[in-house]
């Protein structure tokens, strides 16, 4: 009984091999599917990561989390209770035992008391087999079967690891300089009023910023300022022409006025009078130098009437100007007081809701500053002229030669006055130009790169050249490379071409400079396109194959004819010619004239109508526009 | 403790066994497991339900058993007049030899060893009820008398499946106390031909009775001591709960067309029948490879499909294959028990 019993009990220890390996096997399995999915867990992991959807923590939580639950798994699958008499029925399923070792088992359970003979029989039938029994080949440990998907999983993962997500790191380098671009039109239009204002400018502020202007649109059309710097500039210049603005100009034509006024009341003060009423300084400059001039040639018993009439009325305007003065002065002190107050309160409210208001008493704390400045630069002018009239009508009564050397001294004074005038205008009208620029700047860059383009054809076609460059076969401008032999182009050709407009039409010069187009059979833009870029002199030696006939000896001697045109006045209508310069350009003689004349009347519709400021830029800029160009 | 004695016992049944196998088969082709089925039912005291086409040698299947048998045998030809009378016998006037007349009941032909109920789905249902006691009870109560029925008693009764017109199905009840229902399958080829030339040849000499009514009894006996593990009978359990739509472990196919599942009588049935079959094969205890063998005959005509599965053309063999492949051999997570000193 014993030795059944032991060997009962090696039975139980094959069931148990047996069971262990089934465990090893099943937990292998699980842990194996498990790993698969964690390994596919850990590709979106880390996939999230790369493309920076996951954080760092997160990610490795993730993947800490996945490997632990497939070591939980694992342990799981082992643990987890097996079926009853696991390990003996699969040793009885594969060596065809017919429940054997299990029934064996079974009836070894039940107590000696209640074994039948049956059941002793079953035991010793299964310990008679249990020699020849292995376990190992009975329960293989077989590769999972989610090994394959495993393994491809885990190369997913590591070419996913290995996949480098290359990542948008904005690098730090120099910014480099993007230049304001304005179309040439534009810039040939300012530099066009430049010259203009240059050539009558005599003041030296002015023609210093004109200088500046020019400058800036010399690197503007060399496109070596960018936006920033060119509103900077604007900005400086302007604020340079501010400086000197007449704020008090017209107090001063009042006060000049008056005086004039006062100045009418003498014959022989007359003119000076009217010119100063109708503000024409230089007038009044040279009617004071003739005044002078007469008083020293004046004897004084002669024209004593005329001079007492001088001397009063000299002094009726001194005492104006004395009045003014202290008009002046007065409001000069209520200005002081103001800025006084001002800059009391600007140290008194230092508490952070008056901040803004007290940046907004600074910003006029500094105007009334310059304001005095300006002041007292204008009324020591007018004061020294007052001294002056003052001074003759004295001396009208001693030394009439005295007195004349005061008047010309006082017309020194009104010249001085009317540079300085005329400098302001000047300066107003430069200011007034560069807010006109910046207002084209603005809008040109807003209206971005299309504007610009737009633009530039706009100014081609007002030049009378084609819209696009280089299209048809008109051969473009003479500048675009063409198919030709070099040798045979010719500047005066290539710059015929440059007019074609469509192909077949050649426009030539009339006897009136009028320009007439001749319909060809469309093969002169062609070849007048065929030139190489800028005209050379002389003529090539190269042959039109699609011209008939040979070629034209290059030793032949010629002879140059120019014939200039003769400006007759007679042309087309109005209409004819603003209908002409719409589709070929502003560039003829007649459409200058026509422009000149509507834009008169658009200037002085501007300057006296009551045209908002908006509509005023878009008619100004109209008539840029549209303004008469040189001919290419 | 002394095994030798029981595997002698053994041996002997499988000796017996052969015989009777070599015997039927001298006058039956093939039908190996209709043959073993029969014979199941014989040790187990049970009854067989044979299903066939006619013609497929179930009525000769019978006799020959009951020839080899060396038991008496009746048989009964079910018709629609058929009455229980017929079958059970009844109480005659009998004339003695003084003249004294007295009641003697007359056996029907039920009282015999091996009875064969053919076409039994032809008499009426009353005539089949007939049947109800003797099967189950091995007895026949006529009037106030008991007559008990010699053992073994065992009824194989034939139907035919295709013959619908005419026929009174069988009642659940009385399928129930079938302890198998054996599909009798069309020979193959081979078969035909061998039954062929036994049945168009010279005549064949009938076989020799190799089993006395003893060696029955004596091998029923036997059979009831086979033992079951725990495991084993629990795995027939759980086949048995799973053929019931709500069963722990039914299949679809059961929960959506069975209406009942089989009675505990099933159960029984199969572990009777495992037991045989072990003892078939000379082992000492019943496996769950013997309950997986025996469940179809065993439970085939315990389950009764609902109106759906009937309509679908559902066969109950269907639910039970699919009711083995479904539960699991042994019990999921249940540990074994301590061995016992």
């Amino acid at each position: 009984m014993k030795s059944q019993e032991d060997a009962v009990l090696r039975i139980v220890r094959l069931t148990r091999r047996a069971e262990r390996r089934t465990r090893l096997s099943r937990s292998l399995d699980a842990t194996v599917t498990a790993l698969g999915l964690a390994l596919c867990l850990s590709v979106i992991d880390v996939a999230l990561r790369k493309v920076g959807l996951v954080g760092e923590l997160g990610a490795r939580g993730v993947l800490m989390v996945s490997f632990a639950g497939v070591l939980c798994v694992g342990v799981a699958a082992w643990v987890w209770p097996l079926p009853e008499y696991s390990g003996a029925r699969s040793l009885d399923r594969f060596y065809g035992l017919h429940d054997g070792l299990a029934n064996a088992l079974a009836f070894a359970a039940t107590p000696l008391s209640e074994r039948t003979p049956f059941m002793a029989a079953a035991i010793e039938d299964a310990i008679r087999s249990a020699p020849g029994l292995r376990p190992r080949a009975a329960i293989p440990i077989v590769l999972p079967r989610s090994l394959l998907a495993t393994a491809v999983c885990g190369a997913v993962l590591a070419g996913v690891m290995l996949l480098e997500i290359r990542r948008h790191v904005p690098v730090a380098h120099a910014t480099t300089l993007a230049p304001m671009d304005v179309s040439p039109d534009d810039i040939d239009d300012v530099r066009d009023f430049l010259a203009q204002l240059a050539s009558r400018s005599s003041s030296d502020e002015t023609k210093s910023a004109i200088e500046e202007l020019n400058r800036l649109l010399s690197d503007i059309a060399n496109r070596r300022v960018d936006r920033t710097e060119v509103f900077r500039r604007i900005e400086a210049l302007e604020m340079k022409l501010a400086e000197a603005a007449p704020i008090r100009r017209e107090a001063l034509a009042r006060d000049l006025s008056s005086m004039g006024e006062a100045l009418s009341e003498a014959a022989l003060s007359r003119s000076i009078g009217k010119a100063l009423r109708d503000d024409d300084l230089g007038k009044a400059r040279d009617a004071m130098r003739e005044l002078a001039k007469k008083v020293r040639g004046a004897s004084a018993p002669a024209d004593k009437a005329k001079l007492d009439e001088l001397r009063d009325a000299l002094k009726k305007a001194s005492d104006l100007a004395a009045q003014n003065r202290s008009a002046l002065e007065r409001h000069r002190q209520q200005l002081a007081d103001e800025v006084d107050r001002l800059k009391a309160r600007a140290g008194d409210s230092g508490a952070d809701e008056d901040q803004s208001r007290l940046q907004k008493d600074r910003q006029e704390l500094e105007r009334l500053d310059r304001d005095l400045g300006n002041q007292s630069r204008e009324d020591s002018q007018l004061e020294r002229l007052d001294r002056e009239l003052a001074q003759a009508a004295e001396d009208l009564t001693k030394d009439l030669g005295m007195s004349s050397r005061d008047l010309d001294e006082g017309a020194a004074d009104l010249n001085r006055l009317n540079e300085q005038q005329l400098s302001q205008q000047e300066k107003e009208e430069l200011r007034q130009r560069l807010t006109e620029l910046r207002e084209l700047l603005r809008q040109q860059a807003a209206g971005g790169k299309g504007q610009l383009s737009r633009l530039k054809r706009f100014g081609r076609v007002a030049r009378g050249q084609s819209g696009s460059e280089g299209a048809g076969s008109n051969g473009g401008s003479g500048a675009q490379p063409g198919d030709g032999q070099p040798s045979g182009s010719e500047g005066q050709e290539s710059k015929g071409a440059a007019k074609g407009e469509q192909e077949g039409e050649t426009w030539i010069l009339g006897a009136n400079g009028e320009k007439i187009l001749m319909l060809t059979e469309g093969r002169s833009g062609a070849a007048g396109g065929a030139g190489q870029g800028a005209p050379q002199r002389g003529w090539g030696e190269g042959h039109d194959p699609h011209v008939q006939g040979a070629p034209t000896h290059a030793k032949m001697s010629t002879e140059d004819t120019q014939v200039p045109g003769t400006e007759t006045g007679q042309g087309g209508s109005r209409s004819q010619v603003i209908l002409g310069a719409s589709a070929r350009g502003f560039s003829s003689h007649s459409y200058r004239e026509v422009f000149t004349e509507y834009h008169q009347v658009a200037e002085e519709s501007l300057s006296h109508d009551d045209i908002p400021g908006g509509y005023r830029f878009y008619v100004k800029r109209y008539f840029q526009l549209i303004r008469p160009r040189e001919e290419p | 403790m002394e095994t030798e004695p029981i595997r002698e016992k053994v041996a002997l049944f499988r000796k017996r066994i052969d015989e009777l196998r070599q015997g039927v088969a001298r006058s039956i082709v093939g039908n190996r497991e209709v043959v073993d089925g029969v014979i199941t039912c014989m040790l187990a005291g049970g009854h067989a339900l044979l299903e066939g086409v006619p013609g497929l040698g179930k009525t000769m299947l019978v006799r020959t058993l009951a020839e080899t048998l060396t038991l008496t045998f009746s048989r009964i030809q079910f018709t629609p007049d058929l009455m229980p009378a017929d079958i059970l016998g009844t109480t005659v006037i009998d004339e003695g030899q003084g003249g004294a007349k007295a009641f003697e009941f007359r056996r029907g032909p039920v009282f015999a060893n091996i009875v064969l109920a053919d076409e039994i789905n032809r008499a009426t249902p009353k005539t089949q009820s007939a049947l109800l006691e003797a099967m189950q009870e091995h007895r026949v109560t006529v009037g106030k008398r008991t007559h008990l029925l010699d053992e073994p008693f065992v009824v194989l009764a034939t139907q035919n499946p295709l013959e619908m017109e005419g026929t009174y199905p069988l009642p659940e009840a009385q399928l129930d106390r079938f302890f198998f229902k054996l599909q009798v399958p069309f020979p193959d080829r081979d078969e035909l031909h061998r039954i062929l030339d036994l049945t168009t040849g010279a005549p064949v000499a009938r076989p020799e009775p190799v089993l006395g009514k003893d060696a029955i009894v004596e091998m029923q006996l036997l059979v009831r001591q086979v033992p079951v593990a725990r495991h084993v009978q629990d795995y027939a359990i759980r086949v048995l709960q799973a053929t019931h739509p709500q069963g722990p472990d039914a299949p679809d196919l059961a929960v959506r067309f069975v209406r009942y599942g089989s009675s505990p009588r099933g159960a029984q049935a199969v572990l009777l029948a495992a037991k045989i079959r072990a003892l078939f094969d000379g082992r000492f205890a019943a496996s769950v490879d013997d309950v997986r063998a025996v469940a179809l005959p065993a439970l085939r005509h315990r389950i009764l499909l609902n109106f759906e599965g009937e309509a679908e053309g559902v066969k109950t063999d269907q639910v039970i294959d699919a009711v083995l492949k479904k539960v699991p051999e042994a019990a999921p997570g249940a540990e074994p028990r301590s061995i016992a000193n």
